[in-house]
C-alpha cells in the first residue's frame, strides 16, 4: 500500500476466495473488515483462479510486465511464481519476496504469523510479567516492520537498478525485521560496563500503565527536576504521608518514568498523583521542573488539536461501506505529493480492466 | 584414523538400555559391535518406550548407534550354530538378560568360554545373581529408590524425589560395563584369557553415590535433600535474581569466599567471623544464605553470571536444551551432535566426551533391525540362517 | 559486489535515536553516510549517557550509528560552515532532527541547502509536524509511545494497558519511515531531475504504525480493550498453556488453517459449530472459543504442539530468548543477529541487515568515533575543491553519469 500511496500502480492479484484479510474483524464496514480497507487503498485487484494453468498464465504475465513484485513465498500458490521463473521474462524485475523466519535456514518454509514471530523474536518480554501468560504486542509490528523494511529494499534496489543493469530479488522477514528493531538490546548485551540500565531495565521490570489520575493516565519524567525541588513537589501533591514510608529514600533517585527505581516507588507516586486530575496534575508536576505526557487512546487521538491541525484523518467514500475515516501516510513530499487515488479494492473489481491492459 | 578399539569385535545380545548403550559406546570407540536380536523381540522392542521416530521408539535408536545389526532365532539350533561362528570371533561379549535366560539360550559362560576362552564374557543384572533380589524386576527408578539415590534430591525438607529423566542409572551402569571391558582386555593382553566379569546396577549406583556415602558412614547422619544446595560447600546452590531467573552459584575454594562477597558488595560478610572458612559456613548456613539471597535478587542474572565469572567465582545460569544444542561450546566440542540415519532423519546424540588426538571416536546410526545379517553371514562364509529375514 | 545505494553521499546531521537509526538503513544499503558532530565532544556523553554504557559510550550511539563515517563540525563557525557547504555539493541527501529553526540558525535551511545544492533530498525529522499547536515541541520515544496511543492496546486480559518496556520502537519505525520516505524522494528525482524537501514527523510515523488498530477504532469509535496475547481481528490468534506449564502461540488468519488446527488438535467436531464458522464469527465469540480450545492445548506439552501444528502447517511459536536465539541457526544463516567489530568498544551484537539482496548486498559496519573520519574526509572536499573548475551554476541533471567511488579515493558528483 505504501508503494501505492506513493503513486505505483498496484495490482493486487488475488484467488477466487480472495485476500483472508478481506474476512478479519469484526469490525467490519460494507462486509471488508477494517483492517483490510485501510491496508489496501491505491491498489486495483484482479480475481484470478490460481489453481488453473489460464489463471497462472495470467498472472505470470502481469509479472512479466511490471516493476517490482511482492511475494509471500511461504504461501506460493504455484511453482511458476518463484523468482527464477519469473525472472526469466523479466530480468528487470525487483521481487521482494517476504517469509516468516527467513529465507535461509531450518524455518525457511515455517509456516508464521503475527503472535509466532512476537514470541519467538523475545520482542514480548517488552510485556507482561514472568511467570504469567505472555503478552503480546497489541500493534503488529513483526508485519508491519517486515512492510517497511520491504518498502526501503524495494525502493533501493530499484535506484540500483539503471547501475546494474538489471532487476533482483529481495528477501525480507517478519522475524529478520523483528530482530532487527530491537538491535539496541543485542548491543546492551554485550559487556556492557554494567548490567543495569534503561534499556537492559525492560527485563527487569514489571508492567507499567503509567501513573492515574482520576480523569486518565499521564507519564511523569522528574530526571530534570532540580535538587531541592522534591521536597515542595510532595507537598503540593499533598504526599506528606509519604515521608513514614521505609521507600522514601528512593524518591530522590530515578524514580519517574522510566527510571531505576521508579518500579520500587511507583505505588508511593500512584497514591499522590490519583488525587488530581490531568490538567492538575499537570501545572503541580511542570511547575516544579518535571515533564508530564498525557497518554493518549485511539479516542483522545482523533480528537487532539495537534492531529486535526495536521490533518491526519480524513473522510473518503468507501464503495459499499459509505464513508470511512482513515489516516493519511506519514511522510510530506513537498514536490511530489502523495494522493489517495483509490479506495481499497472489491474482489476482482479491476479483473477486466487489467485483462484489457493486458491485451487480452 | 580409526578408534582405539579397532580391531575389538563384540557379541551383543543386550536389551532395553544398559546393554546396548554400554556396547554403543564400544561402537564409539572403534570396535565392531554385532547386535544380535530375535526377530519377534526385534519388532516388539521398536514400538516400547515412546515416543517414536517413523514407529522406531527413540530408545531403540539411541542406545543401538555404532553397531551392525543382525537376526539371529537363538531358540532354533542352526542359528545357534551360527552364533558359535560368530562368537569365535569375537573379543567381547556382552548379555544383560534375566538370570537363566542366557544359559536356555545356550549362550552362558561355560558354553561361550568352551568355544571361545580369549572371549571377555560381560553379564550385567539389575541386583546380581545371588541374594533375596535375585530375579527381582530391576528398572532405573525402582534401582533408584532402593540404592538411596533419590532420598537426596528433592526440596529442603523433603520428601525426596525420583530424578524424572530415568535413564540417569541405566547409563551410568552402562558406563561400569565399559569401563569392565576395557580392564578386562588389559588384563588378557597381560594373561591371554578372557574371564567372566559381573557388573549390576544396584552396584553401580552405589558406587556413584561413592561420597554421599563417605558423608553418611563420618557423621552417621541420614543426608537430607538440600534443593539446589550442597551438603559440604556453602554457598553453591541457585540463588533466584531480580529477572526471576536463577543463577547457581558455587564457592568450592576458600579463594572464592572473598571475591564473591567483593561482588555482592557485602564487605561486612567477608569479615564476618561465622562464614570465615567453609566449615563456618556449613555450620551457619541456614543465617548465611538469606542474606545472599536478598542481594541477589537485586540484579539481573546477567550481572551475577558476568561479574562472579570475572572474579573467579564459578557462576552459571540454567540452560535449556534450544540453547545448548547450538551454543558454540557445545557445538565446537562437538558435545551433542548430529547423526544423520536412513529410516529416521537426523537424530541429535550425546557426542562421545573424549577426545583422542590420535585414534578419534567415530558414531553412525543404529541399524535397522536386522540390516547387517546377510553382510555378517557372507563374511561367516555361512549361506543362511534358519529363513530368518529381517523385518 | 556493493550494496544497492553504492554512490549515495549523505550528510547526516542526527541526534538521538530517530535521524541516527533512518542514515543507519541508509548505510547499510551502501550509502556513503557521514555523521556530523561536534569537535571534541566527549564520548561518554552522547546519547545523553544513557545506560548501559560499553567503554563509558551509551550504547545507544553504538547502536544508532553503524554504517557511517564520522565527521567534526562546528556549524557555528564560518569555517567549518564552508566546509559543510562544500560537502552538500557532493550529498544526495541532507538529514536533520533537530528542535524547528536550529537547521536554518545553523545555515543550513532547506533554501540555504537547495541553493547549493537543488539536487539534494532534503529530509526534516519532527516530533509532531510543522504546523499546529504543538509543532515546535520536540518528540522522544517514550512520549511518542504515550501520544500515539501506542501503549493503549497492550496489556493482560482484564487488567490496565501497559508500556511497551522497550524504549526504541517509536524512534526506530520513525526513523525506517524516513529513510523510506529519502529512498522514495531519490526515486522521484530519477524522474523529475530535482530534489525537493521531505517532512517526517514522529507523530504520524507512529500512527502509521497503527493502521490497523486505529482502523478498527475509527470504524467503530469505540476503545477496544488489549486481551493479553489475543488478536484483535482474528482467531483463535492467541497464546495457550500448556501441560508442562510452558506457553505455545497460535495464529489461525485464514479458514485452511483454521480446518488444518481443529484437524491437528484432534477437534474436527469444532467445524461443525456454528460459533467458530467463520473468522467473523470466531472473533465475536472468542471467550467460548479459548475455552474450548485451553483445555485440549493443556493436556500435552509445548514440544507436542510446536511439532503437530508446525506439521499441519499452522502457524505456531513459543517465547525464545536472547541466549537461544543468538546461536540458533535461523539467526545465524540469516544473518539476523551478528558480531560487530567497533573502533572503541570491542565487538558487539548487533541487529543484521533485514534485507537480503541477490545483487547488491547490504553490509553492517561498526560504529566509528565521532570525528573518526574527519581527515580522509577534509581532504576529499579539499581534492575537489581544487580538482574542479569554478563553477557557480549547479551541474545539469539532464545527463546523470554514475560514476562510481569509495570514500578515501579521489571524489567526483555523486549521482543516480
Amino acid at each position: 500500500m505504501e508503494l501505492g500511496d506513493a503513486g505505483a500502480d498496484v495490482i493486487k492479484i488475488e484467488s477466487l476466495s480472495g485476500d483472508c484479510a478481506r474476512g478479519w474483524g469484526p469490525p467490519q464496514e460494507g462486509g471488508t473488515s477494517s483492517v483490510f480497507l485501510r491496508l489496501n487503498r491505491n491498489k486495483r485487484s484482479i480475481a484470478l483462479d490460481l489453481d488453473s494453468t489460464e489463471g497462472i498464465a495470467i498472472a505470470c504475465r502481469i509479472l512479466s510486465s511490471a516493476d517490482v513484485a511482492v511475494v509471500d513465498v511461504n504461501r506460493l500458490p504455484d511453482p511458476s511464481f518463484r523468482y527464477e521463473q519469473v525472472a526469466e521474462s523479466n530480468p528487470q524485475l525487483v521481487y521482494c519476496a517476504i517469509s516468516g523466519f527467513g529465507d535461509r535456514g531450518p524455518w525457511a518454509d515455517r509456516p508464521s504469523g503475527e503472535l509466532p514471530v512476537q514470541l519467538m523474536s523475545e520482542a514480548t518480554s517488552s510485556l507482561g510479567r514472568t511467570g504469567e501468560p505472555p503478552v503480546r504486542a497489541g500493534t503488529d509490528i513483526a508485519s508491519m516492520y517486515a512492510a517497511i523494511h520491504g518498502v526501503q529494499g524495494i525502493c533501493a534496489a530499484l535506484l540500483a537498478r539503471d547501475r546494474i543493469g538489471s532487476g533482483q530479488r529481495l528477501d525480507v522477514s517478519l522475524f529478520g525485521s523483528l530482530l532487527a528493531m530491537r538491535s539496541t538490546l543485542w548491543v546492551a548485551l554485550s559487556n556492557p560496563d554494567e548490567w543495569w540500565g534503561f534499556h537492559l531495565d525492560s527485563y527487569v521490570k514489571p508492567p507499567d500503565h503509567g501513573y492515574p489520575c482520576s480523569d486518565g493516565r499521564i507519564f511523569v519524567n522528574l530526571a530534570g527536576m532540580k535538587k531541592g525541588e522534591l521536597d515542595s513537589l510532595l507537598a503540593d501533591l499533598k504526599m506528606d504521608w509519604v515521608r513514614d514510608d521505609r521507600q522514601f529514600e528512593f524518591l530522590a533517585q530515578e524514580s519517574t518514568g522510566a527510571g531505576r527505581y521508579a518500579h520500587t516507588v511507583h505505588h508511593l507516586w500512584d497514591r499522590g498523583i490519583q488525587q488530581f486530575t490531568v490538567a492538575e496534575a499537570t501545572n503541580i508536576i511542570e511547575r516544579h521542573g518535571g515533564l508530564v505526557f498525557p497518554m493518549n487512546d485511539f479516542k483522545m487521538i482523533e480528537n487532539n488539536d495537534q492531529v486535526k491541525a495536521v490533518g491526519m484523518i480524513r473522510s473518503v467514500e468507501q464503495p459499499g461501506a459509505g464513508r470511512i475515516k482513515e489516516m493519511i501516510p506519514p511522510w510530506d513530499f513537498a514536490d511530489t505529493p502523495y494522493e489517495i487515488r483509490l479506495p481499497a479494492p472489491r474482489l476482482g473489481e479491476h479483473t477486466d480492466a487489467i485483462l484489457k491492459e493486458l491485451g487480452s | 584414523m580409526s578408534g582405539p578399539l579397532e580391531g575389538i569385535r563384540v557379541f551383543d545380545l543386550t536389551l532395553a538400555m544398559v546393554g546396548p548403550f554400554a556396547t554403543a559406546q564400544l561402537g564409539a570407540l572403534g570396535a565392531d559391535v554385532i547386535h544380535v536380536e530375535a526377530p519377534e523381540e526385534a519388532g516388539v522392542r521398536r514400538t516400547t518406550v515412546p515416543p517414536s521416530i517413523k514407529g522406531t521408539s527413540i530408545g531403540y535408536i539411541n542406545w543401538n548407534m555404532n553397531k551392525r545389526g543382525i537376526l539371529l532365532d537363538l531358540k532354533q539350533e542352526s542359528d545357534r550354530d551360527v552364533a558359535y561362528r560368530l562368537l569365535k570371533t569375537c573379543d567381547v561379549f556382552v548379555e544383560n538378560m534375566r538370570p537363566g535366560v542366557v544359559e536356555r539360550l545356550g549362550m552362558g559362560y561355560e558354553k561361550v568360554s568352551a568355544i571361545n576362552p580369549r572371549v571377555i564374557y560381560i553379564s550385567s543384572s539389575g541386583w546380581g545373581d545371588e541374594g533375596p533380589m535375585v530375579g527381582s524386576p530391576a528398572a532405573d527408578g525402582i534401582v533408584q529408590v532402593f540404592g538411596g539415590w533419590s532420598s537426596i534430591n528433592g526440596p529442603v525438607g523433603g520428601p525426596p524425589e525420583v530424578y524424572r529423566h530415568s535413564t540417569q542409572n541405566d547409563s551410568n551402569t552402562s558406563n561400569y560395563i565399559v569401563q569392565s571391558v576395557l580392564l578386562a582386555l588389559l588384563a588378557r593382553d597381560k594373561n591371554g584369557r578372557g574371564q567372566l566379569v559381573k557388573t549390576t546396577m544396584l552396584g553401580a549406583i552405589i558406587a556413584l553415590q561413592t561420597s554421599r556415602i563417605a558423608e553418611y558412614f563420618a557423621t552417621g547422619k541420614t543426608p537430607e535433600p538440600l534443593g539446589s544446595a550442597d551438603s559440604r560447600t556453602v554457598p553453591h546452590q541457585a540463588f533466584l535474581c531480580e529477572d526471576k531467573t536463577w543463577v547457581a552459584v558455587g564457592v568450592v575454594k576458600e579463594e572464592q569466599w572473598q571475591p564473591l562477597c567483593q561482588v555482592l558488595q557485602l564487605q561486612d560478610l567477608a569479615d564476618d567471623a561465622r562464614f570465615r572458612t567453609n566449615r563456618d559456613r556449613v555450620a551457619h548456613r541456614d543465617e548465611l544464605v538469606p542474606l545472599l539471597e536478598r542481594t541477589f535478587a537485586t540484579k539481573p542474572r546477567y550481572h551475577w553470571v558476568e561479574e562472579l565469572n570475572e572474579a573467579g567465582v564459578p557462576a552459571a545460569k540454567f540452560m535449556e536444551w534450544d540453547e545448548i544444542r547450538f551454543h558454540p561450546q557445545v557445538t565446537q566440542n562437538d558435545h551433542v551432535i548430529q547423526v544423520p540415519t536412513r529410516a529416521w532423519g537426523t537424530v541429535y546424540w550425546g557426542g562421545p566426551p573424549y577426545h583422542f588426538s590420535r585414534t578419534p571416536a567415530r558414531v553412525f546410526s543404529a541399524p535397522e533391525p536386522g540390516e547387517h545379517t546377510q553382510e555378517v553371514l557372507a563374511e561367516l562364509g555361512v549361506a543362511s540362517t534358519s529363513g530368518v529375514q529381517p523385518e | 559486489m556493493s550494496g544497492p545505494l553504492e554512490g549515495i553521499r549523505v550528510f547526516d546531521l542526527t541526534i538521538y535515536m530517530v535521524g541516527p537509526w533512518a542514515a543507519v538503513q541508509l548505510g547499510a544499503l551502501g550509502a556513503d553516510v557521514i555523521h556530523i558532530e561536534q569537535p571534541n565532544v566527549d564520548p561518554s556523553s552522547l546519547s545523553a549517557a544513557v545506560p548501559p554504557r560499553i567503554n563509558g559510550t551509551s550504547i545507544g550511539y553504538i547502536t544508532w550509528n553503524m554504517n557511517k563515517r564520522g565527521l567534526f563540525l562546528d556549524l557555528k563557525a564560518p569555517e567549518d560552515r564552508a566546509t559543510a557547504y562544500e560537502l552538500l555539493k557532493t550529498c544526495d541527501v541532507f538529514m536533520v532532527n533537530m528542535r524547528t529553526g536550529t537547521a536554518d540558525r545553523l545555515g543550513l535551511s532547506y533554501e540555504a541547502v537547495s541553493a547549493i545544492n537543488p539536487q539534494i533530498i532534503y529530509c526534516s525529522i519532527t516530533g509532531f509536524g510543522e504546523s499546529g499547536p504543538m509543532a515546535t515541541r520536540p518528540g522522544a520515544d517514550g512520549q511518542m509511545q504515550y501520544f500515539s496511543g501506542f501503549w493503549s492496546t497492550n496489556g493482560a486480559r482484564g487488567a490496565e494497558r501497559e508500556i511497551y518496556r522497550h524504549f526504541t520502537q517509536m524512534d526506530g519505525s520513525t526513523g525506517n519511515y524516513a529513510a523510506q520516505a529519502i529512498l522514495m524522494g531519490l526515486l522521484a528525482r530519477k524522474r523529475t531531475g530535482k530534489g525537493q524537501r521531505i517532512e517526517v514527523s514522529m507523530l504520524r510515523a507512529t500512527t502509521a504504525l497503527q493502521t490497523a488498530r486505529i482502523g478498527e477504532y475509527l470504524a467503530t469509535a469505540e476503545v477496544a480493550r488489549p486481551l493479553g496475547s489475543a488478536a484483535f481481528a482474528t482467531a483463535p490468534d492467541e497464546a495457550y498453556l500448556c501441560e508442562d506449564s510452558q506457553y505455545v502461540g497460535i495464529s489461525v488468519t485464514n479458514e485452511r488453517d483454521w480446518k488444518a488446527l481443529c484437524k491437528a488438535i484432534l477437534r474436527e467436531d469444532l467445524l461443525s459449530d456454528p460459533r467458530f464458522a467463520s473468522n467473523v464469527d470466531r472473533v465475536t465469540n472468542r471467550d467460548a472459543l479459548t475455552a474450548a480450545l485451553q483445555p485440549v492445548f493443556r493436556d500435552k506439552p509445548q514440544y507436542h504442539w510446536m511439532m503437530q501444528l508446525t506439521r499441519a502447517r499452522v502457524p505456531c511459536g513459543y517465547p525464545m530468548r536472547f541466549e537461544q536465539l543468538r546461536y540458533h541457526p535461523q539467526v545465524t544463516e540469516n544473518g539476523y543477529i551478528i558480531d560487530t567489530d567497533t573502533s572503541a568498544w570491542g565487538h558487539v551484537y548487533t541487529g543484521g541487515p533485514p534485507w537480503h539482496f541477490s545483487q547488491t548486498p547490504a553490509q553492517w559496519i561498526g560504529t566509528p568515533l565521532p570525528g573518526e573520519h574527519t581527515g580522509d574526509i577534509l581532504d576529499e572536499i579539499e581534492q575537489r575543491r581544487s580538482s574542479l573548475p569554478a563553477d557557480p551554476e549547479p551541474p545539469s541533471p539532464a545527463h546523470p553519469e554514475p560514476v562510481e567511488g569509495r570514500a578515501g579515493e579521489s571524489p567526483a558528483v555523486r549521482r543516480v
